[in-house]
Parts: structure tokens; C-alpha cells; sequence
């Protein structure tokens, strides 16, 4: 009997603990993060292309978790961000954009359970670069700049907020022009980048290529042989014709 | 003069003058000659970090106290730090090198089944597999990433080192990026080739913390500590990384 008893308790719980969706892990609750961001820009303008990094904090604002078509979702947006880096012309620096803020959404990928989760954000950002005459100019994009988190061209979920280290990349069909126009033309064609909630350490991922061993032929005074015996034969073929016309 | 003294003398510098050519190109060295150490200090900022982390004011801070203890230093922005920077390197001849650098400890086993454990340190030129196609099968060459399924760069293990023609002549060696300690190979690496010292981190660390801690390290360096004392004194003053707990080693540790 009391065996009988205890069996159904546990069956129970772990009933209750299976239907209970995401009380374990459940998506974050509102709050604010202060992350680190690495990102890389390839960018097009009439001065050429050039992939730009930049680096720097930005503060992301969450919500509260709330059901969306049966899933749970955390409505997202960036507060602020400062990246800086470098550029062929000179120092560049990204930042949130002025008129439209950058929405984003952490929403689970199936009902009931709260992780993995798919992050994506619209990115609406201020350029600043070095132009002429003025010393900067100020750009922005009206296109939203949507990313996600990607690992090898596929989609990528997510198992913690913030997503430490994990690859993000901008769908861009084929550019993201950046405003006004004139006079650079300027057009963002791709954008990756990493977030860690803590400071990024200076090291990154490495791997063996597959390049194996491969001959590739003699070295160059021995593979110059016949082009140089040629050329001796050749200089003394004409100087014995010169010497026959005189 | 006789017609067959004229050819002969042809004859002569046909065959002689690309010969010379070779000679003169084998004794230089395919490019940068060696710089005669003329007794002046000199050092290098290798900035290759300044690509994805800049920090403009460390690189002139750096720069400031190396000079007023007599250098003349030589600074190189991240976009220059190629394969090719690497191998010339040593040509000229820097009593004291700062490399701030994203660097990786691999650990991996190549398609032959082989081990493979070294440092990397990472260059700016773009990876392909086109280029330096013996270095990389010896895997003296790598891939490296500053995030996953991120834009391939060439990195250059402690083999690739090991391997260079020169040498560094007594210089010290300063390893600011990740996990150049995690393993004694680019330490090795350089020492065997004339180094006197190389100083790195065992762990991953944050640009703030290495920035911070090498100034530090760079002035008990300057004032003439010993590397380990330097070390010691530095670790002593600034404590490790704050979030990943590294710490700088030197190599060869004081027996």
C-alpha cells in the first residue's frame, strides 16, 4: 500500500515537472544586458570595398516572456550600442540610430518548452566615417539590417541568454543602402558579428587546413633550367648570325 | 678585335650574368636583408588586434615608455600583420617585440591521425588554401577565426616559427592575446630561435586586462627585471583577468 502510494507521488511530480513548461529553464525575464559586441561589416562604397571591424558595449532592453501562437517570446531592443574601429581612411564608428530603434524577439521554437530559442533583431544604425571636405560623415539605413544567429549558413537556436560567442548574420539580399546617398554611395552587402555578456578575450578559433602534402615540381633555378638553356642557345644563335652577315 | 673573342664574350655573359643574378638573389635572402644590430635599442608594436579591438592609447602609451628608455620603435597596424610580416620579422634584428594579437591554443588531430598542439597567432591575410600550400600541410600554417563559422585568416603555429630562416637574436618577446602560455610551444618556439624571453598568458584574456597588465609588465621590463621577476611584479600589481582568471607566465621559467 504504501509502496503503491510513493510510486504515484513520484509519477506525479515527474508528471507535473514534464507538463510544466520551462519552469526549469524558462526564457529570461525582463531586464536589461550589458554585453560586449565584436562585429565585422563589408561595405561598399564609390572609394571602393572594405571590410570594417568594429567592436565596443552595447545595452540591450528585454521584456517579459508572453505567449505568441503558442510559443513563448521576450521582446527585445537595443538601447544603445558604441562600436568603434578602423578603416582604410580612417576611424569609424556605429551606434544606435537616431529615428527608429532596433526590435528584436527571442522566440522559442516549439510550444511548451522555452529552449532552444531563435533571437533576431532589425538593426537601424548610425555610420560615422571619414569623408571629404568635412572631416566625417554621418550615415544611417532606412532598410532594416535583420540578423540572427547562424552557424555555417543555417539558422542557429539557442540554449541561454545572452548567447555568448555564438556567430550572428545580417540577411541581406544584396545591399542595405546607408543614407544620404550622396556623395558615397555607401551600401552595406554583409554583417556578422559575436556578443559576450562579459569582456571578449583576445583569442578566437583555429583549425588544421586540409592542404596535404602535395609535390610541386622542382624548385625554380632547376624548373628555370630550360628556359635559361634556351636563352643561351637562343643569344648564341644571334650573335653567330650577326657575325655571319658581316 | 677577333670575331671569336666577340662571341665568346657573349657567350661568357649569356651564361654568366643570370648566374650572378641567382647568387645575388640566394645571398640576400629574397628580399629584406638582414639589419646589422648597430647597438641601438629597438623595438616593434605588432597591433594586430587593432583590427577588431583597437586601443589607440595604449599603443602610444606603449610606444611613449619604450621610447624614453631609448628605443626606437616601430609600430604595425593590424592590416599589415601578414605570413610574410612573420617571416621577416626577425630580419630586423628588435630587442624587444610586443605582439598584441588574438592567438588560439589548438588541440586537434590531423587526417594522418596525428597530434597537433601549438599556439597560433593570428595574421589579417584572408585564408586560402591556394597559398604557402607546404607550410600548411605541415601545419606550420592554420586557419584561424575570431568567432565560429567566422571569415578565415591565416594563423602561424609555433612550428611556423620554429621554422623561420633567422632568428631573434636575444630579444623579448611580449604574447598579449589568449592562451599563449597555455602550452610552452610559442615559447619554445621563439627561445629557440634566439629569443631571450617570451611572456604570455595561460588562459583566455579580455583586451582591457591585457592592455592594462603588458603597460605594466612593460615598465618593470624597461626599469631592467628579470622576465619572471617582471612577471611576478606585474601579477603581483594588476592580479589576473578578472573573468577568465589568466595569468602571465614566462618562458623559460626560473629554475
Amino acid at each position: 500500500m504504501l509502496r503503491t502510494f510513493a510510486a504515484s507521488v513520484i509519477l506525479a511530480a515527474l508528471a507535473v515537472l514534464a507538463l510544466s513548461p520551462g519552469t526549469a529553464q524558462a526564457l529570461p525575464p525582463a531586464g536589461t544586458d550589458d554585453v560586449q559586441v565584436n562585429a565585422q561589416a563589408h561595405v561598399t562604397s564609390r572609394l571602393g570595398q572594405e571590410t570594417i571591424y568594429v567592436s565596443g558595449p552595447a545595452t540591450i532592453e528585454r521584456g517579459d516572456p508572453y505567449m505568441d501562437g503558442g510559443v513563448e517570446v521576450v521582446d527585445m531592443e537595443i538601447l544603445s550600442m558604441d562600436l568603434s574601429g578602423s578603416s582604410v581612411t580612417g576611424s569609424v564608428a556605429i551606434s544606435q540610430g537616431a529615428s527608429t530603434p532596433s526590435i528584436g524577439e527571442l522566440r522559442s521554437n516549439q510550444s511548451g518548452q522555452s529552449w532552444p530559442a531563435t533571437p533576431s533583431f532589425d538593426l537601424y544604425v548610425q555610420i560615422t566615417a571619414p569623408a571629404s571636405p568635412n572631416p566625417t560623415i554621418t550615415l544611417h539605413n532606412d532598410v532594416p539590417i535583420s540578423v540572427e544567429t547562424i552557424f555555417q549558413g543555417s539558422p542557429l537556436s539557442i540554449t541561454t541568454w545572452p548567447p555568448s560567442g555564438t556567430p550572428w548574420e545580417a540577411d541581406i539580399a544584396s545591399c542595405v543602402p546607408l543614407l544620404p546617398t550622396n556623395p558615397m554611395d555607401a551600401c552595406i552587402t554583409s554583417m556578422s558579428f559575436t556578443i559576450s555578456g562579459t569582456p571578449s578575450g583576445v583569442g578566437g578559433f583555429s583549425e588544421l587546413s586540409g592542404v596535404s602534402a602535395t609535390d610541386s615540381g622542382p624548385g625554380w633555378p632547376v624548373a628555370l633550367m630550360a628556359t635559361l638553356g634556351a636563352f643561351v642557345l637562343g643569344g648564341v644563335a644571334w650573335s653567330a648570325k650577326r657575325v655571319v652577315a658581316r | 678585335m677577333p670575331t671569336w673573342l666577340r662571341i665568346a664574350i657573349i657567350i661568357a655573359l649569356v651564361v654568366t650574368l643570370p648566374i650572378v643574378a641567382l647568387v645575388l638573389v640566394l645571398v640576400r635572402g629574397n628580399g629584406d636583408g638582414e639589419e646589422e644590430d648597430d647597438g641601438v635599442l629597438s623595438a616593434a608594436i605588432v597591433d594586430q588586434l587593432s583590427v577588431t579591438v583597437p586601443n589607440q592609447s595604449f599603443a602610444d602609451s606603449a610606444k611613449s615608455m619604450l621610447e624614453e628608455a631609448g628605443y626606437t620603435v616601430d609600430y604595425y597596424p593590424g592590416n599589415v600583420v601578414t605570413v610574410e610580416f612573420y617571416r621577416q620579422l626577425p630580419y630586423h634584428a628588435y630587442d624587444l617585440i610586443l605582439f598584441r594579437s588574438h592567438a588560439d591554443r589548438l588541440e586537434a588531430t590531423d587526417e594522418a591521425g596525428n597530434p597537433f598542439d601549438q599556439v597560433v597567432l593570428f595574421t589579417s591575410e584572408p585564408y586560402t588554401e591556394m597559398k604557402y600550400q607546404n607550410e600548411q600541410s605541415a601545419h606550420d600554417l592554420v586557419i584561424a577565426r575570431y568567432e565560429r563559422g567566422g571569415e578565415p585568416f591565416f594563423g602561424v603555429a609555433a612550428g611556423f616559427i620554429e621554422e623561420l630562416e633567422d632568428g631573434f637574436d636575444g630579444a623579448q618577446i611580449v604574447m598579449m592575446g589568449c592562451e599563449g602560455m597555455l602550452n610552452e610551444t610559442m615559447g619554445a618556439a621563439f627561445v629557440e630561435r634566439g629569443a631571450q624571453s617570451y611572456i604570455s598568458w595561460n588562459k583566455t584574456v579580455s583586451a582591457t586586462h591585457t592592455d592594462a597588465a603588458t603597460e605594466t609588465l612593460l615598465g618593470h621590463l624597461l626599469d631592467g627585471s628579470e622576465p619572471n621577476e617582471a612577471v611576478a611584479q606585474t601579477m603581483s600589481e594588476v592580479g589576473p583577468d578578472p573573468e577568465y582568471d589568466s595569468v602571465l607566465l614566462a618562458y623559460p621559467a626560473t629554475e
